[in-house]
């Protein structure tokens, strides 16, 4: 690179700053703690941003994808040594790409799931393919990203050689979560015009829906359980990285927000009725192995929303995993991560194993380079 | 499927119990000396955690009483239509009084933020900067590639797209 490129660079991403820091006011500045498990990004397009972990023994040969959801930052994946589903999942040999959502800004408020699904995930699985020079990969979705895994894995079934679904919002016919009855409430024209003003959905809009699901905990309850637990080895840093991730926000894309708000209020997923830019969603084209994990005392996504996927879908080796414990609790409870991440490497390190056997895959242990 | 299913009735028993039984009864034991400072602590936690759990039942029934969400949701498109009018106001103000002073109004910000994506766009992809392997091809059975294909995937092989998005090419877009 030239000394001259070097200045166009740094004087463009200056003047992006800038702008940047003008449109959001000044008050936006990076929530994300440092990593805790190094990565290296080795994509950036669209709204995606490609993480790479890699494991210090490889076991496996089939790549991990995993899809975070496009609500919140995804460093609760990654919160703490010992807390990190990221770190866990190396630890049993899985080759792990992340699939980081960039925030979008204004101008990105056409993008709904065609967008995010038909490009900026179907390049993310892309780019996996070409950089481990694999046909398939194996998809691990959570909450939001475990509904786009599901959209992606029914329109382009061919790469994906097994889906985990964590906590999916898939039936959303149910009303189990009294709060659910206030998303009824929002009429077409108020979404239109929260697109209309903002362009996107705002990140405090989206805090506030969540901060009104559990009110009382929010307000005043997780306060007094820091109080309670002071004494706590870890307890307080723990408190600040939740109270981090929590306040980690991002906007919703404005068609994005609109299309979420249809599939919350007519629940077409369930009914078999989506159809992205025109094409069906038919989900029983997911033919690749499912399994989808269920949090027994979830209180984002209610178990009987996602439990009932399955029967949608076409596949012949598919299972519901329940655990008992939150929507949370599903990525950083200490059970969760030594009794229910172990079960889900092991769900995919058994197909991996008959892929392998079939394919002549002899050599499972390789030293990662 | 179990999940915790409280209804409010018992919530209000038990924070009944908690706050306006066993407190007393401990602080009262305290107080004659028969209760230690331990199960006094226990007994006003007890009432606190009930209270907790009653306010979380009441607000559960407040959202599910139909008539709180349909005042909700018009007090939301009010608001939303409030601050649509103000915003028509104070952008008919403001687009005067910012020439007048000399700044930029919103839409020239975004339009050149938009001019300087564009350029960051053609510097990026100037052709000193791209190398001169054939780019890779994808795999069989591919969706659609879409416009935005990654420029790293067209610069060359996957170490060298790794390469790419750290090095320079990271630093170049990553803002």
């Amino acid at each position: 690179m030239s000394p001259l490129e070097h200045i166009a660079g740094f004087w463009v991403d200056g003047a992006l700053r800038t702008l940047d820091a003008f449109a959001n006011g000044f008050g936006s500045p990076d929530t994300d703690p440092p990593a805790t498990t190094p990565y290296e990004v080795i994509y950036q397009g669209g709204k995606v941003s490609l993480r790479h972990y890699k494991p210090e023994i490889r076991r496996h040969r089939t790549p991990l994808v995993i899809v975070y959801a496009l609500i919140k930052r995804p460093f609760v994946l990654d919160l703490q040594p010992g807390k990190s589903v990221v770190e866990n999942l190396l630890k049993q040999g899985f080759e792990i790409y992340l699939v980081d959502w960039i925030p979008p800004q204004r101008a990105d408020a056409w993008r709904g799931f065609d967008a995010y699904v038909n490009q900026d995930l179907a390049n993310a699985v892309r780019a996996v393919q070409v950089a481990e020079g694999v046909e398939q990969v194996s998809v691990l979705g959570y909450c939001f990203g475990a509904l786009l895994s599901l959209l992606y894995t029914a329109l382009h079934p061919a790469p994906v050689k097994n889906l985990v679904t964590l906590t999916i919002p898939f039936d959303m016919g149910r009303r189990e979560l009294p709060f659910y009855n206030l998303i009824d409430s929002i009429s077409g024209a108020a979404a239109d015009l929260v697109t209309d003003i903002y362009g996107n959905c705002p990140a405090w809009m989206v805090h506030a829906g969540f901060t009104a699901m559990s009110p009382v905990h929010h307000a005043f309850d997780k306060y007094v359980g820091l109080y309670r637990n002071a004494r706590r080895d870890g307890y307080a840093e723990m408190f600040d990285l939740f109270e981090r991730w929590i306040h980690s926000d991002v906007p919703l894309a404005g068609r994005l927000f609109r299309e979420t708000i249809d599939i919350f209020q007519s629940n077409i997923c369930a009914k078999d009725e989506f159809a992205i830019n025109g094409v069906p969603v038919n989900l029983a084209n997911v033919k690749s192995p499912l399994l989808n994990v269920v949090a027994e005392y979830d209180d984002v996504v209610h178990p009987s929303s996602s439990l009932p996927l399955p029967q949608f879908i076409g596949s012949e080796d598919k299972r519901n995993l329940t655990f008992p414990t939150g929507h949370l609790g599903a990525v950083v409870s200490t059970s969760a991560l030594t009794k229910l991440w172990p079960q889900i490497g092991a769900w995919l390190a058994d197909r991996d194993r008959q892929a392998s056997e079939s394919s002549g895959f002899v050599s499972s242990v390789t030293k990662a380079g | 499927m179990s999940v915790k299913q409280s209804h409010f009735a018992d919530e209000l028993v038990r924070f009944c119990e908690a706050a306006w039984f066993d407190l007393p009864l401990a602080a009262a034991g305290r107080i004659a000396g028969s209760v230690d400072e331990k199960s006094l602590s226990e007994a006003g936690w007890k009432a606190y955690e009930a209270w907790v759990g009653l306010a979380n039942e009441a607000a559960n029934r407040l959202y599910a009483n139909p008539a709180f969400g349909e005042a909700t949701g018009r007090a939301f498109e009010t608001a939303l239509k409030l601050q649509r009018v103000g915003d028509a106001l104070a952008s008919a103000f403001f687009a005067n009084l910012w020439p007048a002073l000399g700044l930029p109004t919103q839409s020239q910000i975004n339009a050149l933020r938009d001019e300087v994506i564009a350029l960051r766009e053609q510097v990026a992809n100037a052709p000193s900067a791209q190398q001169s392997q054939p780019p890779p091809q994808p795999p069989a059975e591919q969706p659609s590639a879409s416009a935005e294909w990654p420029r790293a995937l067209r610069n060359g092989s996957s170490r060298e797209t790794a390469a790419w998005a750290n090095g320079e090419g990271k630093q170049r877009v990553a803002a």
